[in-house]
């Protein structure tokens, strides 16, 4: 009987053993009390760039700086152009552990990758460290200090109380004006527009001479107003009107009166050929060089492409026209109170194993916010630093001051997108980040989607089609299973493997029990 | 006798004279000569329930009870013929729709019940085998009124649903419904029951010959519908123990021969039957096809499609695919599609070689096919990401112009012979190249194969 129970016990003991493979948690990252500067450290960062040559000279130049700095740390940069690919790489490599050191990510991104313990180091304390934290004492070159980091963008880092990210660039939305064709309508260009008035001179653009020609273009095209991201036009939309979008807790609430007349007014105007969309009519930029377009939304980091002298181009030379290009903040409700997204890379750091691999990736994350990086990126496009100490450097303002020198690092467009968002940075908003968000963003941008591409094949768009598309768009996009986030990660249902974990050390202990009781009772008799 | 009969006759024709000549004089609702005045109604020592009636909202009226006093405004939408001082009319607001059953109206103004005109109606909200109307009604044209004629909501994905009742009696559009039976209410002539069937269900719909007349197209069309062929319809939405569309408009929808699609507007949908050339990687049950049939080629652009199906789009299959034809930058796609996979013999085009219609207008009249260039001369090689891995954009000249094709690493990825062959090329290097005439604010060729000279 002695022999049974243990051999049971055993089993049992091999089955909880078994259940531990598979299991690749990590342990919580600590920071070492100093960094081996003699050891080779190889590290890996996935970097994103809008397609532009000069973004990609940036990073690597900044690995070569920052190899001359750290001759033990190896870099080696990977290149992307969409933030998909990096996230949905990111989520695979999850799984198999293979995750690169530091990413280019948005915040809502990251509230996936935590899902799995451990797997992006908190930099709350990183960050101030004396030592090796922002602009600490055993860093090898210039950093930014917390207190020069821009607060506002810090903040967007945070999920929770957990600083997850470090802001890398900034960039909002702006509207790219043409305003020759906006005063040849008879208007005057606003500091500030409003949706009305985009959506008056929209349908006055539409005028048609006898021949079917457009009178403001002469062409046989006119899509007057054209939004690039539909997802942070509803957000934005909202955003600006205080209507419900979701909160900290994960709770959503786009599903109210103020997005159902929001989605009436894009079917109106989709429906009179004013208004339509990047899914629909392409890059708002190509049409606003063919003279196709009046007023194009797009990232203040798209603005090199935009207007008649961009130094950017898709369109073949011979369809772009000539006009004046003037740069606004998006459309707003309330011309006192604007407010407007703020969007843009940040950078966050994976744990691994070795927290030596992982102090060399901060460290190359802290080199990408000096001023050095900072600076140039930025230039490349309409970004805004991310520091108070590159956006005040001598270096920085001298490039804003010579707007227009050239169409290129000097290219007006570029840097008056910039100075837009320097103006505008406290009007900046970010949504509540939790596991699920990007699945809401992309169930706002649906929306509009969708219902610009219903008006146009002549469905009517009324309440009942707006009823089933929320019903629609929770379904697609699993709105409803979405929980709440309460500080703490939910983990869903647990894994067969550790169901079987539980089970076996449950056993064991009913064998263990079993077999002392069973001598017990046996010794009792024998006693007896 | 025959005077007898004379004079019977006299009397007869003098009781008849007194008859014609006759005014009646009705009191409370009856003539001395025992006549009933049709108009007549008792003074039952009720109040008139329409006298204090305020005018309804669309909501108010749902909201009535049936046999309720209801007092509206609506458009009108269209109408029956007229008849005996009574006329049936399609009626509706921005909010809803009416059926105005057997109205009270002269001949004079029936006419005048053009599409779009105002109407303040009163009447009684009724109930006939589930349809809702207002009956007994009267109305006044609404002096200075504006007009409104509704577009067809499309209900194609209600169809089938408990839903469908609350757009009763609106204009609505229905796609792609299969027509199970036509058959006669009696000899022609008369209405027209059509039964379609829409994902395994049946429903019956209806030609009104009082609404749309035997002599119009819709009534001919119906008419010589066949079981088996697809029809898009349009009707407003009555109810006769279920829905029974009567129908104003429809168009039987075939399969597209590529010159109807060609000639097809932009955001309509289309039927088209096609053979897979190529397509690109699958992703997230969607799937990028290259397809041609004899006559010309097709781009799907993210058509549904599950991971077991993409196994199967193998060159050559014949497949139906069913979406909206769309352009974007340029490229004439198909989009938001879906197909089914037909039995046929496989079919593969040939390359079509394009090379003397470079740099013209014509060039994109072989958009979608499988071409070939000979005697490029390679300009530029760049990768979308700076580096090998994503696309490479490759510029080719020919004629003194530069073009750009791409390498697209969804349709031969890093991996692939053409990939690698692309990365080996050179500045200067003449190559013939074969590939897909995609669009992309001009030509961009999607190569699929790269032969150095």
């Amino acid at each position: 009987m002695r022999k049974i129970i243990l051999l049971v016990t055993l089993l049992l003991l091999a089955l909880v053993l078994c259940s531990c493979h598979g299991s690749e948690e990590r342990v919580a990252f600590e920071i070492p009390e100093s960094f081996d500067a003699t050891k080779e450290y190889k590290i890996v960062f996935w970097a994103k760039n809008e397609n532009n040559s000069s973004q990609r000279e940036v990073y690597n130049r900044a690995i070569e700086e920052f190899e001359a700095l750290y001759p033990n740390i190896d870099v080696t940069i990977k290149h992307y152009t969409n933030y998909d690919d990096i996230y949905n790489d990111v989520i695979t490599n999850i799984q198999t552990g293979t995750t690169p050191n530091v990413c280019i990510t948005y915040p809502d991104h990251i509230a996936t990758y935590i899902s799995g313990a451990n797997t992006v180091v908190p930099l709350n304390d990183l960050v101030l460290d004396a030592k090796y934290g922002l602009g600490g004492s055993e860093v090898r070159f210039d950093a930014p200090t917390y207190d020069e980091m821009v607060d506002e963008f810090m903040d967007e880092c945070y999920i929770g109380d957990r600083l997850y990210a470090l802001p890398y660039m900034r960039s909002t939305e702006a509207c790219y004006i043409n305003k020759t064709y906006v005063e040849a309508l008879g208007y005057e260009v606003p500091d500030i527009l409003t949706w009305d008035f985009i959506w008056e001179v929209s349908n006055a653009a539409l005028e048609k001479n006898s021949d079917g020609t457009y009178k403001v273009n002469g062409q046989s095209v006119m899509i007057p107003f054209i939004y690039k991201s539909t997802d942070n036009m509803m957000i934005q939309m909202l955003a600006q009107q205080n209507a419900g979008y979701s909160d900290a807790t994960g709770s959503i609430q786009i599903f109210n009166d103020t997005t159902r007349e929001i989605l009436k007014t894009i079917a109106a105007n989709t429906k009179s050929g004013a208004f339509s969309t990047f899914g629909i009519a392409s890059y708002p930029a190509n049409h606003l060089n063919k003279g196709h377009c009046i007023f194009a939304v797009d990232s203040t980091a798209g603005s090199t492409w935009m207007g008649s002298d961009a130094p950017l181009s898709d369109v073949h030379h011979g369809s772009i026209v000539d006009f004046e290009t003037v740069v606004r903040p998006i459309p707003q409700y309330d011309v006192d109170n604007p407010k407007m997204i703020s969007q843009g890379p940040s950078l966050c750091v994976f744990n691994k194993e070795d927290t030596g691999e992982v102090m060399a990736s901060w460290l190359f994350v802290q080199y990408l916010l000096s001023n050095e990086t900072q600076i140039a990126y930025s230039q490349t496009e309409g970004y805004l630093p991310v520091t108070s100490k590159a956006q005040q450097s001598a270096e920085y303002q001298d490039y804003l001051a010579r707007a227009g020198e050239d169409n290129d690092k000097y290219y007006s467009i570029k840097i008056d997108a910039t100075k837009m968002l320097m103006d505008y940075t406290e009007c900046t908003f970010t949504t509540p980040v939790f596991n699920g968000s990007t699945s809401l963003r992309n169930a706002a941008g649906e929306m509009i989607e969708d219902v610009a591409k219903a008006v146009k094949r002549k469905k009517n768009v009324n309440d009942k089609y707006i009823d089933k598309l929320y019903d629609d768009v929770t379904a697609l996009y699993r709105l409803d299973q979405i929980g709440s986030f309460d500080g703490k990660l939910r983990l869903g249902e647990l894994p067969a493997t550790s169901v079987a974990l539980l089970c076996g050390i449950g056993l064991t202990w009913v064998g263990i029990i079993t077999y002392v009781g069973v001598s017990y009772f046996k010794k009792r008799r024998s006693r007896n | 006798m025959k005077k007898l009969f004379a004079c019977l006759l006299c009397l007869f024709m003098l009781v008849a004279l007194v008859a014609c000549v006759h005014q009646h004089n009705f009191v409370d609702g009856k003539c001395e000569c025992g006549e009933s005045d049709p108009n007549y109604q008792p003074d039952d020592g009720n109040e008139d329930p329409f006298e204090n009636l305020a005018l309804m909202s669309y909501a108010d009226y749902v909201a009535a009870e049936i046999d309720d006093p209801v007092y509206i405004e609506a458009y009108v939408q269209a109408h029956q013929s007229w008849w005996d001082n009574k006329i049936t009319v399609y009626a509706a607001d921005e909010d809803g729709a009416y059926f105005l059953y057997e109205m009270a109206c002269t001949q004079e103004n029936a006419a005048k019940l053009t599409a779009g005109t105002k109407i303040a109606v009163k009447g009684y909200k009724g109930e006939w085998a589930g349809e809702v109307e207002i009956m007994d009604a009267t109305f006044e044209f609404v002096e200075g009124g504006d007009t409104y004629v509704a577009e067809p909501v499309d209900l194609t994905d209600v169809l089938g649903t408990d839903e469908l009742i609350d757009y009763q009696n609106q204009l609505a559009y229905f796609d792609s419904l299969t027509v199970k039976e036509i058959s006669f209410k009696n000899e022609g002539g008369d209405d027209i029951y059509v039964t379609v069937t829409k994902n395994g269900h049946d429903y019956s719909f209806c030609v009104e010959v009082y609404l749309t007349g035997t002599d119009t197209e819709v009534y001919q069309t119906v008419a010589n519908l066949k079981a088996g062929d697809t029809i898009n319809v349009t009707g407003f939405l009555y109810w006769y123990e279920g829905v029974n569309t009567h129908i104003t408009e429809v168009t039987k929808v075939g399969v597209l021969s590529y010159d109807e699609y060609a000639a097809a507007e932009l955001d309509s949908y289309v039927i088209v039957d096609m053979y897979v050339q190529a397509h690109q990687s699958w992703w997230d049950n969607k799937i990028t096809v290259y397809a041609a049939d004899e006559n010309g080629g097709y781009y799907l652009y993210e058509m549904a499609c599950s991971e077991e199906d993409a196994a199967k789009l193998t060159a050559g299959t014949k497949i139906r695919v069913y979406g909206y034809k769309g352009e974007w930058s340029g490229e004439i796609e198909i989009m938001d599609a879906t197909f089914e996979f037909l039995e046929a013999d496989p079919y593969l085009a040939t390359a079509k070689d394009v090379t003397e219609y470079l740099g013209t207008d014509e060039l994109i009249d072989f958009q979608n096919q499988f071409v070939k260039f000979s005697g490029l001369t390679i300009a530029s090689i760049e990768y979308k990401n700076g580096e090998p891995g994503d696309d490479i954009y490759v510029g080719v000249s020919y004629g003194g112009a530069t073009y750009s094709f791409c390498v697209e690493r969804y349709l031969t990825g890093p991996d692939s012979d053409l990939y690698k062959a692309v990365m080996a090329l050179e500045v200067g290097d003449v190559v013939d190249i074969e590939g897909f005439l995609y669009w992309y604010e001009g030509v961009n060729t999607h190569i699929t194969s790269v032969t150095v000279k």
